[in-house]
């Protein structure tokens, strides 16, 4: 009875060792690659084009979280398994029905924006929107329909962000989506587009 | 006022001279320096010249600073050639005098000077030049008041470095354009008590730094009238702007399509920033017109009390000009729309303490089609506290969608921050009728919060489906929702909406819209079917036709920018029919399509002579997740799954054997489908 318990409570202090919680991060190289997608799909540089799955990032985003309160089990664990680590990948899922509609509307807003972009009056800001970054530089009777078209391409920008991390299961990740674009607006700009820089300062590609 | 001040400075030293009528005096004064109160002179020379009558006056000052400017005057020169009156007086008509250098740049002026004493005097000059203008005007002095009079004929803007200088604190980067003016000042030693101000300015252009403030080639009339009275001005300002276009943050306006025209009476006190108007009107023609009085706390820029009357003739100008601009981000941010309609605003105690408002004839459309209205008048009552008179609020149609209502007459009641119906509302709506039997507005802090209850009432199923472009079907819509609310972007919908249809029944519940506001709303409902004649339906649908009844449920329903995002749907026999189970074959043919997406699943088979089948049951699972669906059905024992599960002879089973279908692929399998009278889109 004595031999069973001394054998029976490592085996136990094993099997607890592996019940492990596994912790999705975000995945920031597939959410890159999805949103690159995006961005060339609506600026119409035509690279990308009908892809709706983002590539698997090359490397893995997720990890094994261990059970604090079996430390003890787990390092024995850890010196009997070599490795505990999960090769859980997680790609960004931008294909849904409204994902599609989204990126529909902006893309048909492309050429309104486009002259605006060229002339510096708007640009990419460090927040994933757009924003009106020299209005002397729209004529008067502009002004009032560039504020409406920025408006409009914000609305869907912010729908767009919320969506991508809806659709994936994982709505708290919008922050992390939104920083993800506003890098890859900045890089996918046009010649001659304007974008801000994570300091805040604009800078022209 | 710094030209006065150079000419006095000039001039003071001149009564000093004991002259005789009739003797000849030649008086020479030469001074290196002199120093006074700010002021300061260098190489100061004075030529008195009695001469034979006539007094001639000369002087020179190599550099003069006067505290009011910047740079110093340099190399000035007087010239008074006969002075007619005796001395000590200086009556020099003709007189000259020049600038060698000056912020004005070089100077030549033809002066007229009436000299009785330093407390009486008269300058009138001509040919200064500022601004690329040339200037002329007169500064007197009598009995402890001053008068100025100068006119410009057409003053360039960007020449004038004090103006730019000022444009420049305000926050302009660019101000340009020609003035043509009349100013008439008058004062004493405690300073200007009257001034009248007049004139055009033309190709007027300034723009901030924001871009936020601009204006191009404006040109205006003006006029600007005022005295002092005790601590406050009184007077009038008329501005009538002819042309040119300007920006303000965020209304464009073209005043070349629109003249407008200002008239404001009353009075101002700048060191309590306060201005009350007698009278306020603007002109802007059938855009708008705006007569009023109050005052205005112009540090705060709100209305202290006051009342103010707008009217609009034609309220789609007014909406293309004024309005649309600030709706920018709503979903009223682009309408056509046309009427008229007119408003009166009162505040008391620095707040909007009443509004009442007409409107008639208003007709508005989203330009996308999706909601709109005509027909509508209103007249319309609210006030901060206290008796409210009531509102009525009437349509002749309206339409969101594809959804029509007819006329009705609203009763509403308007006061602080809430807003309710003062009895049920009957809406017109496919032959049946919405009857709103509570609304309530409440705007809180977080928002508006709005809630409502209603009914549906005999709806006509045939004339609802057909709106949307759907086989009609046969039966009549009811419903309750018991309890609506919108709040902080969101809409949940308690209670059930039934339809009675196909002899059975469908209740939609669960029914709640999220991120209204939003690019993408999400709309969430459950849908329960419960014992619909299957050969009703499909009869309707020309599907093929089935016998037997069918029960059905649609739950987690979650559609995001109107798409479907994701559901679980079940249909299937109902238990305990009591129908014949038939099913045609081509029906199967429409399932198997459905299931496994080939058509023509019968022909060539010998079972395509017969033209109907029985079954056992029909059960249909779909279940979607973004892109991705799983199609399912009845288990069956080798894996696949029972669309249709046949019995009898000639026997028929539809099996499913593929479960995973992206859901790109099952839209087009159910666009093909061959529905007769059906486009599936």
């Amino acid at each position: 009875m004595l031999n069973k318990r001394i054998i029976g409570w490592p085996l136990l202090a094993l099997l607890l060792a592996s019940c492990v919680t596994i912790n999705i991060y975000f995945p920031a190289a597939a959410a890159e690659e999805a949103a690159r997608t995006i961005v060339r799909d609506v600026l119409g540089k035509g690279e990308g084009e009908g892809e709706e799955q983002a590539q698997p990032p090359a490397t893995p985003q997720s990890s094994l979280q261990h059970s604090a309160w079996i430390l003890v089990a787990q390092r024995l664990t850890d010196a009997l398994i070599p490795s505990a680590h999960a090769a859980g990948q997680a790609d960004i899922d931008i294909s849904s029905p409204a994902i599609s509609a989204l990126r529909r509307s902006m893309a048909a807003r492309q050429s309104q924006l486009d002259p605006f972009y060229r002339s510096g009056a708007i640009g990419f800001d460090n927040n994933g929107m757009v924003a009106v970054r020299d209005a002397s530089a729209i004529g008067l009777r502009d002004r009032t329909t560039v504020k409406k078209l920025v408006a409009d391409e914000n609305r869907d920008r912010s729908a767009l962000y919320r969506e991508i991390a809806r659709a994936n299961g994982h709505p708290e990740w919008e922050g992390d989506v939104r920083a993800t674009f506003a890098r890859v607006w900045a890089q996918e700009a046009r010649r001659g587009y304007w974008y801000q820089n994570a300091n805040g300062s604009w800078q022209q590609r | 006022m710094r030209w006065r001040g150079l000419l006095l400075t000039c001039l003071l030293c001149l009564p000093l001279l004991p002259l005789a009528d009739d003797a000849r005096v030649q008086f020479e004064l030469h001074i290196g320096s002199l120093q006074r109160e700010g002021i300061a002179a260098q190489g100061i020379e004075l030529l008195i010249d009695s001469g034979t009558g006539d007094l001639k006056v000369q002087g020179h000052i190599a550099e003069l600073s006067l505290p009011q400017l910047d740079a110093p005057l340099r190399g000035i020169r007087f010239d008074c050639p006969a002075s007619r009156a005796p001395w000590p007086q200086l009556q020099c008509e003709g007189a000259s005098a020049s600038l060698a250098d000056s912020p004005w740049g070089p100077q030549q002026l033809q002066l007229d000077l009436h000299w009785q004493n330093s407390e009486h005097w008269s300058l009138g000059f001509s040919g200064l030049s500022v601004g690329g203008d040339s200037l002329q005007g007169r500064a007197q002095l009598s009995e402890g008041q001053w008068q100025v009079e100068a006119k410009s004929a057409r003053l360039r803007l960007e020449q004038v470095s004090e103006l730019q200088a000022i444009a420049r604190e305000h926050g302009l980067q660019q101000l340009d354009g020609r003035l043509a003016a009349s100013l008439q000042a008058q004062g004493n030693a405690e300073g200007l008590h009257r001034l009248s101000l007049n004139g055009r300015l033309s190709r007027l252009g300034y723009a901030d730094r924001a871009g936020q403030q601009a204006a191009e080639q404006l040109s205006a009339d003006f006029s600007l009238a005022g005295r002092v009275v005790g601590q406050r001005w009184l007077g009038a300002l008329k501005l009538d702007v002819l042309g040119g276009e300007a920006y303000s943050e965020p209304v464009y306006l073209d005043f070349k399509a629109q003249p407008v025209k200002l008239l404001l009476d009353g009075s101002w006190q700048a060191e309590r920033q306060h201005l009350a108007f007698r009278q306020l009107r603007i002109d802007a023609g059938d855009m708008l017109q705006l007569n009023g009085n109050g005052s205005l706390d112009v540090a705060q820029q709100g209305m202290l009390a006051g009342e103010l009357h707008v009217q609009a003739d034609d309220l789609g100008r007014t909406y293309t000009s004024l309005l649309q601009p600030w709706l920018i981000g709503t979903r009223l941010d682009d309408l056509q729309l046309a009427g008229s309609g007119g408003m009166r605003l009162a505040w008391q105690g620095g707040s909007l303490s009443a509004l009442d408002g007409a409107v008639t004839g208003l007709d508005f459309a989203h330009k996308d089609g999706s909601f709109g209205a005509n027909g509508l008048r209103a007249d319309l009552h609210w006030r901060a506290s206290g008796e409210v008179p009531e509102s009525t609020l009437g349509m002749q149609g309206a339409y969101l969608g594809p959804l029509m209502l007819g006329a009705a007459r609203a009763r509403l009641y308007a006061a602080g921050q809430s807003l309710h119906l003062l009895q049920p509302l009957q809406l017109p709506f496919f032959d049946g009728e919405i009857a709103l039997e509570e609304f309530a507005w409440v705007q809180s802090d977080a928002g508006p919060d709005a809630g409502f209850s209603l009914a549906l009432r005999e709806v006509s199923l045939e004339q609802l489906t057909g709106a949307f472009g759907w086989p009609p079907m046969r039966g009549t819509v009811n419903g309750q929702i018991p309890r609506a609310r919108y709040y902080r972007d969101r809409l949940s919908v308690a209670g059930d909406i039934r339809v009675q249809a196909f002899d059975g029944q469908l209740l939609l519940r669960g029914l709640a819209l999220d991120q209204l506001s939003s690019a993408a709303p999400v709309l969430s409902a459950e849908l329960e079917l419960q014992r619909l004649d299957l050969a009703k339906v499909t009869e309707t649908f020309s599907f093929g036709r089935i016998q037997g009844r069918l029960d059905g449920e649609v739950r987690n329903l979650q559609l995001v920018a109107w798409q479907p995002n994701r559901f679980d749907a079940l249909f299937r026999s109902s238990p305990d029919d009591d129908l014949p189970h038939r099913i045609s074959q081509r029906a199967v043919e429409n399932l198997t399509e459905l299931g496994n997406g080939v058509p023509g699943a019968l022909s060539g088979s010998f079972l395509s002579i017969f033209k109907e089948f029985s079954y056992d049951r029909v059960e249909l699972r779909i279940s979607q997740r973004g892109a991705q669906a799983t199609i399912d059905g009845i288990p069956h024992a080798d894996g696949g799954f029972y669309l249709v599960k046949g019995r009898g002879i000639p026997r028929i089973d539809v099996i499913g054997r593929n479960r995973q279908v992206s859901w790109k692929d099952l839209l087009a399998r159910l666009k093909a489908i061959r529905l007769d009278r059906v486009q599936l889109q």
